[in-house]
């Protein structure tokens, strides 16, 4: 049976519905119960018809129970008058809806947001030293000329241009990496039905990058060619600048992410 | 749907599952459409799947997963030597149950009998 896109993108609202509502279940039993959610959606729309159409999952998921009714009401209803130590995956129930998240997104950290995590730390400081290095190499002969100070290494004005050359190309491809990989992260979540991993690592990995690359490159543009107002005006100018550009891109990407979704239907109860 | 219904539903529907899986290997749908057409039990899909997932993390089932040509693989459960133990447990305790409340709404108290399983 082939599913079209619009048919697998509701299930997966659907899914990541429920999975909203299952936060204070450990992870392993949150994704038993997709597979088996899953599983019976598709089965019950193989019976419903040969080649389902987004209505046919329509009747079906409004056959189903809302996905709020999966929230495991037995252990939020220990909460108030329980004074044992929680263990750390109660720990996310006690914290209430944003610790949920916060927890679980610390839980779904994967190998490309870690990588991506680490190639920004790197990334970002070879960037700066890079971009430091080359204004330092370009000026160097008539700034030692002018304070008379000692010179440490002679390297001469080409070597630091050199390394800043090459920092910075390093620091760019690093945070292109990070960007990268955090585009391969996202695409596992979204492949997994988005019941592998958390948010925070995606975010990390994905959309810190971005903004940090963007933010950088136009802080750069403004710095190199500042005009009369000076350094500190075209800095703030840059960063609303990369604010807004990301704030679009991200827009996009959201809206690209749920193109063609059908509204996720509630049961009535 | 009253309290008291919901909260002796709760309790009964491990044993049901039980019992259903101790007639043969069953699937996650399958299992729901057979729990489903016993209306008094009133079933639903976010009731019964955290239960499957309990009853296995807890050792009392065990799952394979089969191919399906309708979507994703289907999980086989069955019960596990223990699970078989506890429902052995179960409706030997379900049948005192049973005769205990016939014999109060019957206006007599059973004495002697069956006792060794009730707590």
């Amino acid at each position: 049976m082939t599913l079209s896109p619009e048919i697998q993108d509701g299930i997966k609202i659907y899914l990541w519905e429920v999975a909203t509502h299952l936060f204070a279940t450990d992870a392993e039993t949150r994704t038993e119960i997709l597979r088996d959610v899953e599983s019976h959606i598709h089965e019950a729309l193989a019976v419903h018809s040969a080649a389902p159409t987004p209505e046919d999952l329509r009747v079906v998921l409004a056959e189903m129970p809302p996905p709020a009714s999966y929230a495991p009401e037995r252990e939020m209803e220990r909460w108030p008058n329980n004074n044992r130590r929680l263990t750390w995956n109660e720990l996310p129930g006690a914290l209430g809806e944003a610790g949920r998240r916060l927890i679980d997104g610390l839980r779904g950290f994967t190998w490309e947001s870690v990588v991506g995590l680490i190639l920004l730390v790197l990334g970002l400081p070879m960037l700066l030293r890079g971009y430091v290095l080359m204004r330092f190499g370009a000026g160097y002969d008539s700034a030692a000329a002018a304070s008379g100070a000692p010179v440490l290494f002679n390297w001469g004005a080409e070597t630091f241009v050199f390394l800043g050359i090459v920092l910075l190309s390093l620091g760019i491809v690093a945070l292109i990496l990070a960007c990268g990989i955090g585009g391969v992260g996202m695409k596992r979540i979204r492949n997994s039905d988005w019941r592998l991993h958390g948010f925070l690592g995606a975010y990390i990995a994905y959309i810190v990058p971005q903004v940090l690359l963007l933010t950088f490159l136009i802080s750069i543009f403004f710095l190199a060619f500042r005009g009369e107002h000076g350094s500190h005006f075209s800095l703030i100018v840059s960063l609303v600048m990369a604010g807004a550009l990301n704030y679009f891109l991200i827009k996009y990407r959201w809206i690209a992410l749920h193109r063609g979704a059908p509204k996720p239907v509630i049961a009535e109860t | 749907m009253k309290d008291w219904i919901t909260q002796l539903r709760k309790g009964l529907l491990d044993f049901c599952v039980l019992n259903l899986l101790s007639h043969g290997e069953a699937y996650g749908y399958e299992i729901a459409q057979r729990l489903k057409s016993l209306q008094a039990l009133a079933v639903t899909e976010s009731t019964l799947y955290p239960i499957l997932a309990r009853l296995r993390a807890e050792g009392l089932l065990s799952v394979r997963t089969g191919a399906s040509s309708d979507g994703p693989p289907r999980r086989y459960f069955s019960l596990t030597p223990e699970g078989r133990e506890r429902l052995a447990e179960m409706n030997a305790y379900w049948s005192d149950l049973n005769r205990v409340i016939a014999g109060l709404q019957q206006g007599r108290l059973e004495e002697g009998g069956h006792h060794d399983t009730l707590p």
